[in-house]
């Protein structure tokens, strides 16, 4: 243990350049840079030792707890060297169960998750391409997220959910700090109900080798896997919206996948709600379906009508700014008509022949590009222009008047999109004067290039206080405190982040009391300010 | 499951496909437990409500049923939360009772845990007085609070402390020249089993002979409340013609005349008339003994005779309306006060009867000269909707409409009084206004209903209960913001069958892309989902 610690000292004091280069030499080698990090990770100490003896399964942990070895200790370096044997050996003494931290929603799963799963990504997918969706940390703004819910009849936990599995499967990403739907997102969109099944559900399947029988699997898990941490598996946080789990209990779909999950999906596409072939299209520019619509349907409809309400049977509307939003896609008015009485089989409704002649007129009466590093407004109609100068709603752009256009010196696509909601008939131009289509761009954005080096340094820098909770923290405290250990502490002071030896002396109200080993002096921290905990 | 015409979806709407071969009997059982929402041509929205399971566990239905019921009908699986959900409102049905022992009303549980529960709530322990052997006292005049506050927290009473039958009073209908139409005689049925609660019915389609008709099976006094004198009046006429009483057995409470008889009728605004701070007419509701309570128009019932329903509810109650919808989003205290929807009718059903008139209807887009578009663009948010609405341009549509309809007796109705005043005098029509006396109203809807004036400008005083049936032209110039209501009961002035059996216009002006257009599509919601389309004309269609 000495040598490592030697190695992970030395490590830890370079800077993210010099590790950069220490890394670089050993290329793209997985197994080189597989021991490295490996060596990184035991580097870090308790913390990984515990993740690696709560991932060994009974009879590990038994072996382990009896100071004997087998194959699956050496492999996870765990019985390899002596002084990380005895460490382990008594981590595994102390460690104990960490329980499945209860969720707020409803666990129980129905023949119908998986339509309501791939029909709320569809709608989150479209909503990416029709409004600005600010990245936060929680998913989606509460706002959007509250208008997203009900048009989908979710609650909001619920839809964050789906939303989250979307952003884990890769179809949303984060550009310009807004959500966008990925190449691999729209190439969901055109997948029929088993593959988007199969999608989603490889994005999640992160079960430990189990063998499944009958009852829950949290229970089955504990039983063979005692000190894993069920709450990282995400299998279990999405299992029910993906048909896989009901209550936490195996469905027959999780066993199909359980044995092979490329063709489970069938499965799934034979539990579809069967799709309606016909639409009504109705006076007040309503679309109805009288039934779940096929992906190629919803695909179309999303394209030209803003949805209202989701579920087995949906509805749309039509509205100005829908059917200028297909123009922008590149749809002619005429295209538009044909699309909506093939859907319909009857004729149109005179107020929806109506809009479609209104679209027409007004497709490029306003429109917004980037001169010069700012958004410019323009239109033929200098009144409109001096209502938009007026709106209070939009303010927030800071336009400036200038002459026969708007000035605002935000994002153009800000602009845009701001102007959409408030119910103008804008599109975006770009340098030439091309209408941009929102798909494209933001298909075409792609993430900066990364490098993997750097990536790879930063996350070896950071690793020791990677994703710890809460939990972790005060368990680690109370364990310091019990044992009369020394901790490493690292806070979040006023004055910036700190680091402090601490001899614990008590743990009560949210706060964590302990002697600073270098002042000498008493300290209370409060628990929520400390960042990492490590045992000095 | 089945291939059926209902789909459940899970935030508890059922859509019935009406076009299906199984949707008639479907829709029966589905009202048993279901309101409906929506009702347009091809496809009809239910909500399955907790009122809506506890009305129909009181009538006897069970969770089983429902859910045996949705299922047999439902095209798709039923999702599993709403079937729990069922389950789960259902079973708190009757857990608790109110009845009456000799001493007063008593709340009664089923366990005490309920009731404690319920006790412990600090609104609903001021109701109640002391504690009884597996009960509480309920003191005298809470029975209608109480039940609402048990409603919100979920704990529904069974109510078995009955009605107060009133002062018995002989009333029948008299149908040598007319008969009840089948529709009316079930909204009746549906009342009288039900006890208490509200009918629902288009404008034109009757409902006066609902209340005159109820009237007629529960034979007892009956205060009647309306809107205004004009419809006093008009209850008065109603039920002298329909029935067997007679000028002596009714009364009316208004502002020009106090009297009460068997037979009642009262103005909503004198009952709520305050006089050094206090309810000043209060003396009205106990004047007699009343067996039956009519709220006419029930979803204008004013704030403060909610408050004095809920110390009403020992006696029978009534509600008539034909757009339960209110912009300040009180449905729900109108069902927990006056009781719960007793029978819809959707209104092209009526329609497709030939009850009530069909009506065409009709947006114009006016278009705005650039200097009104100019004032319009520099004007704040709030000032923007009335430049829209009172927009000058807006008169050579109405003078091209009144052409078009030369002779077809026709309203012109607006909200604001100097556009009414101005379209008055520009026009050379008569304008009926708030201010106009109630004798001069009068006077101008009889030479109107006579055919010796064949338009009127009026304001929102014709919205509600103002019958005029020959009325087939209206054109609206201006509204209330976006009020489904009140444009619902605009185009219900035309939709009394006409003696020509010709069909109804109904028109509104709406100035071109300027906020009034958004608040014109917010109107027609309510219309929208009884199956009305409106068609859009550019004015220069005209």
């Amino acid at each position: 243990m000495s040598e490592l610690l030697l190695i992970a000292g030395s490590l830890r004091e370079m800077s993210e350049a010099e590790l950069k280069a220490v890394l670089r030499p050993l290329g793209n080698s997985a197994a080189a840079l597989g021991d490295m990090f490996d060596l990184a990770r035991a580097m870090v100490g308790r913390r990984e030792l515990e993740r690696r003896i709560r991932l060994m399964d009974k009879d590990s942990i038994a072996v382990l707890k009896a100071g004997g070895t087998n194959q699956k200790l050496q492999q996870s370096f765990l019985a390899s060297e002596a002084g990380a044997f005895e460490s382990a050996v008594e981590l595994a003494k102390e460690l104990q169960p960490i329980r499945l931290k209860p969720v707020k929603h409803d666990l129980v799963g129905s023949e119908l998750a998986n339509y309501e799963t791939q029909l709320a990504i569809t709608e989150i997918l479209f909503a990416c391409e029709r409004h600005w969706l600010e990245a936060v940390k929680a998913g989606l703004r509460a706002a959007e997220a509250k208008d997203l819910a009900a048009v989908l009849k979710m609650d909001l936990a619920q839809l964050q959910l789906r939303f989250q599995l979307a952003k884990r499967a890769g179809l949303v990403d984060v550009i310009d700090n807004r959500y966008v739907s990925t190449i691999a997102g729209l190439q969901w969109l055109d997948a029929n109900p088993a593959q988007r099944w199969l999608v989603l559900a490889q994005s999640i399947w992160d079960l430990p080798p189990l063998t499944v029988g009958a009852g829950s699997l949290e229970t089955q898990l504990s039983e063979q896997y005692p000190l894993f941490d069920q709450n990282d598996l995400e299998l279990l946080r999405y299992g029910h919206i993906l048909g896989l789990l009901s209550d936490l209990e195996p469905t027959p779909l999780f066993r199909a996948a359980s044995l092979d999950i490329a063709n489970a999906g069938q499965l799934v596409w034979d539990q579809f709600p069967k799709p309606v072939t016909r639409i009504i299209i109705q006076g007040d520019l309503s679309i109805i379906s009288p039934g779940p619509l096929s992906p190629e349907t919803h695909k179309q409809i999303d394209l030209l009508a803003q949805s209202e309400d989701l579920g087995l049977a949906c509805r749309f509307r039509l509205s100005l700014n829908s059917v200028l939003h297909a123009m922008e896609m590149g749809m002619s008015a005429s295209e538009i008509e044909e699309i909506l009485l093939s859907l319909s089989g009857s004729d149109l409704p005179q107020p929806v022949s109506y809009l479609l002649s209104q679209a027409k007129k007004k497709f490029g009466e306003l429109t917004v590009r980037a001169i010069a590093g700012q958004s410019v407004v323009e239109s033929s109609d200098a009144i409109l222009l001096t209502q938009i100068l007026n709106e209070n709603g939009l303010a927030a752009l800071m336009f400036k008047d200038d002459g026969a256009r708007l000035i605002s010196r935000l994002n153009p696509s800000l602009v845009y999109f701001n102007l959409r909601d408030a119910g103008y008939p804008v599109i975006q131009l770009d340098e030439a004067g091309k209408v941009i289509t929102p798909r494209l761009s933001q298909v075409f954005v792609q993430p900066e290039v990364v490098d993997v080096f750097a990536l790879q340094a930063k996350a070896l820098l950071s690793a020791e206080a990677k994703a710890p909770s809460p939990d972790d923290h005060l368990r680690q405290l109370q364990f310091a405190l019990k044992n009369k250990l020394k901790v490493g502490v690292r806070v979040d002071m006023p004055e910036g982040i700190v680091e402090l030896e601490m001899t614990p002396l008590g743990i009560a109200g949210g706060r964590f009391r302990g002697r600073d080993v270098v002042k000498e002096a008493e300290r209370t921290l409060p628990l929520s300010r400390i960042q990492a905990v490590w045992l000095s | 499951m089945s291939a059926g015409p209902l789909i459940v979806q899970s935030d508890r709407t059922v859509l019935l496909e009406t076009d299906h071969p199984q949707s008639k009997d479907a829709r029966h059982e589905l009202a048993i437990f279901a309101e409906l929402e929506r009702a347009p041509e091809h496809i009809h929205t239910y909500r399955i409500t907790r009122l809506g399971l506890w009305n129909a566990r009181a009538a006897g239905h069970d969770a089983e049923f429902i859910i045996d019921s949705l299922k047999r009908w439902s095209k798709y699986p039923v999702p599993e939360g709403v079937e729990r959900e069922i389950r789960s409102t259902i079973d708190r049905y009757g857990k608790l009772v109110i009845d009456r022992d000799e001493t007063g009303l008593r709340l009664s549980g089923a366990t005490s845990s309920i009731l404690i529960e319920v006790a412990s709530n600090k609104k609903i322990s001021e109701l109640l007085d002391e504690r009884l052997e597996n009960g509480y006292r309920i003191k005298d005049w809470a029975r209608g609070q109480l039940k609402q506050e048990l409603l919100k927290l979920g704990w529904p009473a069974e109510d078995n402390a009955g009605f107060t039958p009133g002062t018995p009073f002989e009333i029948s209908l008299d149908e040598s020249l007319w008969q009840l139409r089948d529709y009316q005689r079930e909204a009746v049925n549906k009342f009288e089993a039900g006890g208490s609660g509200v009918v629902v019915l288009p404008c034109g389609a009757g409902k006066t002979l609902v209340g005159a008709a109820t009237m007629a099976e529960v034979k007892t006094n009956t205060l009647i409340l309306v809107t205004n004198t004009v419809s006093a009046r008009q209850w008065r006429d109603e039920l002298l013609a329909r029935t067997t009483l007679e000028e002596n057995d009714i009364a009316e409470y208004s502002g020009s005349t106090k009297d009460i008889g068997p037979v009642t009728i009262a103005t909503y605004q004198i009952l709520t008339t305050k006089r050094k701070g206090e309810f000043a007419h209060l003396e009205l509701l106990n004047a007699r003994d009343w067996g039956l309570i009519i709220y006419d128009e029930v979803h204008l019932l004013p704030a403060p005779i909610f408050k004095m329903t809920a110390d009403l509810q020992a006696r029978r109650r009534l509600g008539l309306t034909a757009t339960l919808v209110r912009e300040d989003g009180r449905e729900s205290d109108v069902f927990s006060l006056i009781g719960p929807k007793r029978f819809d009718a959707p209104w092209k059903d009526i329609e497709a009867q030939g009850y009530i008139a069909p009506a065409s209807c009709y947006e114009v887009r006016v278009s705005l000269p650039d200097e009104v578009r100019m004032d319009y663009a520099i004007a704040d948010q709030d000032a923007r909707f009335r430049i829209a609405a009172t927009a000058d341009a807006k008169m050579p549509i109405i003078r091209a409409l009144l052409k078009k309809h030369r002779g077809e007796p026709t309203l012109i109705i607006g909200q604001y009084l100097d556009q009414i005043e101005e379209v008055s005098q520009g026009l050379g029509i008569p304008k009926l206004t708030g201010e106009t006396p109630v004798d001069e109203r009068e006077k101008l809807f009889a030479q109107f209903r006579r055919g010796e004036l064949t338009a009127l400008v009026v304001s929102k005083v014709a919205n509600f209960s103002i019958d005029l049936p020959e009325a087939s032209v209206a054109i609206q110039i201006s509204g209330a913001f976006g009020s489904r209501q009140e444009e619902a009961q605009r185009l219900g002035r035309l939709l009394r069958p006409k003696a020509n059996g010709r069909s109804a216009s109904f028109y509104t002006l709406v100035a071109q892309d300027t906020v009034e257009q958004d608040f014109a599509q917010n109107r027609q919601r309510f219309l929208a989902e009884q199956g009305y389309s409106y068609e859009i004309l550019d004015s220069d269609e005209i």
